[in-house]
């Protein structure tokens, strides 16, 4: 019997930010965040105290998804960067950071927050419109006549992720095994019903990361008895593929809410059984050369299958079932009950064993000119080997983001500095238009536009953790880097070399200013000229889509949390 | 060290703890564990005792995975370490102490690096880079088995006389082996003939093996034969027993006695690599190496068939562990030895010297046994029409339906997976037929491949193609001649036909040395496997590690950077080129005091050196004397072996050398290395569920979230 609980009063508590444990509490999750950012970021342990498994992690998916927030304001900036993550996956902790960053700035400022969200959106206007305009100097075009263009996208992607822990030359080459793998899933014929394919990735633990290799088909766990060399096939040497999503382990269908009675002289598992034999019978007949289940296949109806030369694969899992339906052209198949109807299967071309280290998988080949293929990715441990799969598919999504917009943003600090600078110079003058229209003082319009400015300059300051200092140099607004422990009494010129994302070298010239530090105002020159002469393979790129919606997720998000009055807790 | 947590409202909640801040805690925590698993390393082990206070129970241990996996790891630094020396010990199964040792002395090099200010990133790149030259330049010097047996063949003339006065009793045991096969031939015929008629098929009588009375059976069912397709099983049977054919029956014993006598040599070889893999192990050792000859004859008996697989397969030996019998009566036997009742016993003595028909099943023997993935619906309501007089139950019945099965299968023997139910074991065994349960997954797949079984996972599934033939049951016999009863148990031996299956039968007095043993047992097994399949070994003894000292020496004198591959693209590394040869001499120097410290806790363990002190100078001396050029120094060699290997049968005691696995060491070392780098490169700890109790405790360094 339950018990009845009179229901508790919900919580109302206000002015979340003002409260000094929730600013706290912010501002350790903030670094946090910070000290994963950039190729040097340091890593985290999660582990839950009680022997469970533990991540090694830097990037924004896992730490977001594995660490229980509970303060509703912090909830709510992870859920947003989340859903940021899920339809994106590159800029996570670039969107976290500058929402929070954000949000301590301007509880610096002591305005009122409603003038200060107005600037925010102004500005945040502002910068889109920027960088989507023609003259913006920090973002280059994506070339598809050169690999090189996105090959730095993917490299970029992959070396942000220290815990791979990759060596150079290694790299290099998950890069461009990346890259390889997305060709594949372009497909060669563009038509009206063009679409692009899927990477699966296969993942090898106790590899060397130089044993990756991408495979065009999908890779399946190798069935126990496998006729190989005499499976049935079609005249034309293809292989029929019957695809079934439905549990085929003989299972009786759930009766929902209600119970089913049965008489003792009737076996249900019989029954099913037979109908199983059923379905078998008829593959058998329609040459079927290869049954795939996603759940169980009941190893009576295995073994019957097997006799007749039918190779089984079961347990395929939910996430191979669409590349698979994809490939073969076949539909999958709900229901056994009644016969399948024959325009449900598809065609392979053929099936073979391929062994990575000790480990043996079915290896299904498509026909030619399939979008599916599957990138095996090996290296040495688990926990390196969890972090590479997740830099690989990020970077193979920024890839595929790259050919909805073909730009990509310079990264390596210097779009965050570059935007910072064009904000301040573009703010400063012939702005009481926006002024009037934003009702707010000169002095109040500076004071934001400086938190706001501040906040993406911090982001750019944050790709470092080992005390070293950024620079900014003044005609181009790029971000520099100098070592810690530089001697005093040296020039900038002699301790940097070459900026955050490579394209400029250091020339005589040049003027630098300590970035974060008041600097004299600047015009970012539209210097287009040198983007296009410099070699691309040399640049630290991001992607463009993907900065610009975590630029806008953090500023919205920050602006939400600033306009929080009061929240409501339902304790029950 | 700082605490800062925070917690979701006081249960489950998360902390994190800030592990580095000026020395780093995480790296300090890798230290303390890995010293724990000093005395393990070395031919000499002291095994330690591993107390549990609350319940006062204990365990002893040899090695680090043991260790490791018997204390609470509270920390996640010692989980790290765990998981990375347990997937170590999965692949390879050896070479888990040299991993922790590294680990720990890599750890506080590391951290004397960070205390000389030397920033992350170069360290990282410094010391990765040198692993991996490192490890190219020991790659060079690794000696293919072949050079160690040819070596062997010239220096050994004894053993080579020994052998060949051994070898006439070889050669009787395969006569023997031999004769026994073909009076067994009968039988085979006869199921084979059955499998035929079941699957009803024409094509194998294109086979020249087939004797008379086959034809007649296949004039008789090539009327109603069919497809034609499911030919090739029976076909490959049929192919593989030679024994068919009375002719080849006595070319091929004359070839097997002349390769009996090639292949001794071989033997030998295999003793002095196997010897030299031991590590001081001398007993798991001896067992291996019975295991392969015994593998060996066996392989050598089926040269002519289709597939010749490795002389030496570990997927084909099983352990048996026999408690409360003296340790010499440990020995390996062909075929899989299992423990079963009495009255098992009894009839498997009644089955001696007869061929067997067996069927495999995969899964529990059981009424309620079920195939994974298969749910039951919780809301049926069975009916019960008439009421029940019989009063038998479900599982009655099905008992008596499966027993119905194998009688109707003429099955003698069962071999199950998982458990067998009780009841049916018990009718089983009157009506003479013989259940043996918890196979392990390599044995049934072994009796699927000999007796030709097929593998279910239901009794009924059962028919005549399931069924395997030519399978053997026997008590197991000490050395001594007699059985052994231990808690009313009986061992027995299980065999297929011409199967390379052995098993090694593990036996001490002492009960808590059992584990200890077995372990070693696989260590070896496995160290054997990789030598034999990588067909080269690295120098061991210490030599290896000398070698790498020496070349790190080499590295630290050159200035220029080449050996890494420092041209990286992000902006840290344009700087870093600079200052990493400002580094790299000290990084490398501390990384070979890793190399050093193992070295010397390896002679202080055995004894050769008293103090470490007193090895580091030994060590010195020795690289001092190799600087002329890399030649194997003679640095420790003898003095390791005096106390490596006790075996009274290797007479050539101080001459004999030691060996190590190229791929285990060098991944230990790759996988020690990874561990310190991810510590390193981690600042912050985050922990996800504190209890109630735990946030009060610490509430003081809690943040509440």
């Amino acid at each position: 019997m339950s018990r009845l609980a009179p229901k508790k009063p919900s919580l109302c508590s206000d002015g979340p930010l003002t409260d000094g444990e929730v600013c706290q509490k912010l501002s350790v999750f903030r670094e946090i965040l910070k000290s994963c950012y950039g190729p040097c970021g340091r890593l985290k342990l999660i582990h839950n105290n009680r022997g469970g498994r533990v991540q090694t992690t830097s990037s924004s998916a896992v730490l977001l998804n594995g660490v229980p927030l509970s303060h509703p304001m912090l909830k709510l900036l992870a859920a947003s960067v989340m859903n940021h993550v899920s339809r994106f996956s590159d800029s996570g902790l670039f969107a976290a950071i500058l929402g929070c960053t954000l949000i301590e700035n301007t509880q610096r400022l002591n305005m009122a927050s409603s003038s200060v969200i107005k600037i925010y959106r102004q500005l945040l206007s502002l910068s889109i419109a920027y960088l989507n305009s023609e003259d913006c100097s920090c973002r280059v075009k994506v070339d598809f006549r050169s690999s090189q263009t996105l090959l730095a996208l993917a490299r970029t992607v992959i070396a942000s992720k220290p815990a791979c822990m990759l060596t150079f030359k290694e790299r290099e080459y998950i890069s461009s095994m990346v890259l390889k793998a997305f060709l594949r899933t372009v497909p060669c014929t563009v038509g009206p019903n063009a679409c692009l394919g899927k990477m699966v990735v296969v993942p090898i633990e106790g590899n060397i990361a130089q044993d990756t290799t991408v495979l065009t088909g999908l890779l399946v766990e190798m069935p126990e008895a496998l006729p190989l060399s005499n499976t049935k096939r079609l005249s034309s040497s293809c292989i029929n593929v019957a695809v079934f999503n439905v549990s085929m382990s003989g299972d009786l269908p759930d009766a929902a809410d209600g119970t089913v009675e049965i008489s003792c002289t009737v076996s249900p598992e019989a029954a099913i059984l037979e109908q199983l034999l059923r379905v078998g019978k008829q593959m058998v007949s329609e040459h079927v050369g290869l049954l795939v289940c996603q759940k169980v296949v009941h190893p009576v109806l295995k073994q019957y299958l097997q006799e007749q030369h039918v190779i089984v694969v079961d347990r395929l899992g939910a996430a191979l079932m669409e590349p698979l339906v994809q490939m073969t052209g076949a539909q999958a198949v709900a229901s056994y009950q009644s016969s399948v109807p024959s325009n449900c299967y598809g065609l392979l071309k053929d099936v073979c064993v391929v062994s990575f280290g000790s480990k043996e998988l079915l290896h299904l080949i498509p026909g030619e000119d399939s979008t599916v293929c599957s990138l095996v990715l090996c290296n040495r441990n688990e926990t390196t080997l969890s972090e590479l799969k997740i830099a690989c598919q990020t970077a193979e999504h920024v890839l595929r983001l790259s050919l909805t917009k073909p730009f990509a943003l310079l990264g390596g600090g210097c779009t965050e500095t570059h935007l910072a600078s064009y904000i301040r110079s573009k703010c400063t003058n012939r702005i009481d238009d926006v002024l009037s229209d934003l009702a707010c003082s000169y002095t109040e319009y500076q004071l934001a536009v400086d938190s706001f400015c501040r906040s993406l300059e911090s982001l750019a300051r944050s790709l470092e953790h080992n005390g070293g200092e950024s620079l900014v140099d003044l005609s181009h607004g790029h971000r520099w880097f100098i070592q810690a422990s530089s001697p005093l009494d040296s020039h900038w010129r002699d301790l940097v070399n070459r900026c955050g994302c490579g394209l400029f070298q250091k020339h005589q010239s040049l003027d630098w200013a300590i970035l974060g530090d008041k600097y004299p105002s600047l015009t970012p020159g539209a210097d287009r000229s040198q983007i296009e002469e410099t070699t691309p393979h040399l640049f630290v790129l991001d992607s463009f889509p993907a900065k610009i919606n975590a630029l806008q997720i953090a500023v919205e998000t920050a602006n939400l949390i600033l306009d929080l009055k009061y929240i409501i807790q339902d304790v029950n | 060290m700082e605490k800062i947590s925070y917690s979701r409202r006081k249960i489950p909640g998360f902390g994190c703890k800030v592990l580095y801040k000026g020395r780093h805690v995480g790296l300090q925590q890798l230290t303390a564990l890995a010293q724990a698993g000093r005395t393990f390393l070395g031919p000499t082990k002291s095994c330690k005792f591993i107390m549990d206070q609350s319940c006062c129970e204990a365990a002893l241990t040899y090695s680090s995975f043991r260790l490791l996996e018997n204390l609470d790891l509270s920390s996640a630094v010692g989980q790290l370490l765990n998981e990375t020396v347990q997937a170590h010990q999965k692949v390879f199964n050896t070479g888990t102490t040299s991993l922790m040792f590294l680990a720990g002395a890599w750890s506080a090099a590391v951290l004397e690096c960070l205390h000389q200010g030397i920033p992350i990133p170069v360290i990282v790149a410094v010391m990765s880079a040198g692993l991996e030259s490192c490890t190219e330049f020991c790659k060079g010097c690794a000696v293919p088995i072949e050079d160690i047996a040819r070596k062997t063949d010239c220096d050994l003339g004894k053993q080579a006389q020994a052998c060949s006065t051994m070898s006439p009793n070889h050669l009787i045991d395969v006569q023997k082996c031999s004769c026994l096969q073909q009076g067994q031939l009968q039988s085979i015929t006869r199921s084979t003939i059955s499998a035929v008629s079941t699957l009803s098929q024409t094509t194998a009588v294109k086979d020249e093996c087939l004797g008379l009375q086959l034809k007649v059976f296949t004039q008789a069912l090539s009327t109603r034969s069919s497809s034609g397709e499911k030919t090739t099983k029976t076909k490959i049977k049929l192919t593989h027993s030679r024994h068919f054919n009375s002719k080849d029956a006595n070319s091929e014993r004359l070839l097997s006695s002349n390769s009996l006598s090639a292949g001794h040599h071989r033997d030998v070889s295999i003793t002095h690599l196997a010897v030299g893999l031991s590590h001081g192990c001398s007993y798991g050792m001896n067992l291996v190496i019975e295991a392969y000859r015994l593998q060996a004859q066996n392989s050598r008996k089926r040269d002519y068939s289709l597939r010749t697989g490795p002389s030496f397969d570990v997927c084909k030996i099983v352990t048996c562990v026999l408690p409360g019998i003296c340790e010499e009566q440990s020995c390996v036997t062909p075929g899989f030895v299992t423990l079963v009742s009495i009255e098992q016993a009894t009839l498997a003595n009644h089955f001696k010297d007869q061929n067997l028909r067996v069927v495999l099943i995969n899964g529990d023997l059981s009424e309620r046994y079920r195939h994974l993935g298969f749910n039951g619906s919780s809301n049926i309501k069975n009916i019960i029409e008439s009421p029940d007089l019989s009063g038998s139950s479900l599982e009655d019945e099905w008992a008596h339906d499966a027993l119905t099965a194998l009688l109707s299968l003429k099955v003698n023997l069962v071999l199950v997976m998982g458990m067998a139910c009780p009841i049916l074991m018990e009718t089983c065994v009157k009506h003479n037929i013989l259940i043996v349960q918890w196979g392990k997954p390599n044995v049934l797949k072994d009796f699927a491949e000999t007796t030709g079984a097929v593998p279910v996972a239901y009794i009924t599934q059962l028919n005549e193609y399931c069924v395997g033939g030519g399978a053997c049951v026997s008590l197991w016999r000490t050395l001594g001649g007699t059985t052994t009863e231990s808690a009313n148990r009986v061992a027995i031996c299980v065999t297929g036909n011409a199967s390379s299956l052995v098993t090694a039968v593990i036996t001490s007095s002492v009960i808590c040395k059992l584990q200890a043993m077995e372990d070693q047992f696989w260590t070896c097994a496995h160290r054997l496997n990789h030598a034999l399949k990588e067909k080269t070994v690295f120098p061991g003894a210490g030599r290896l590690e000398m070698l790498c000292l020496r070349y790190i020496q080499k590295l630290i004198e050159e200035d220029h950077v080449t050996f890494c591959n420092l041209d990286d693209d992000n902006t840290s590394s344009l700087w870093m080129t600079k200052h990493v040869s400002h580094y790299k001499d000290i990084i490398l120097q501390l990384m070979s005091d890793g190399w050093k410290e193992y070295l010397a806790t390896l002679m202080c363990n055995s004894t050769m050196c008293t103090t470490q002190l007193e090895a580091w100078t030994v060590i010195n001396q020795c690289l001092g004397n190799m600087c002329d050029g890399v030649s194997l120094p003679p640095v420790s060699t003898p003095h390791l072996l005096n106390c490596s290997y006790s075996e009274p049968a290797s007479e050539k005691r101080g001459n004999m050398d030691v060996y190590d696995n190229v791929t285990v060491k060098v991944e230990a070392w790759r996988r020690a290395l990874d561990v310190v780098l991810l510590v390193l490169q981690t600042d912050t700890e985050i922990v996800t569920c504190y209890s109630a109790g735990e946030v009060e405790e610490l509430s003081s360094a809690l943040v509440l979230l």
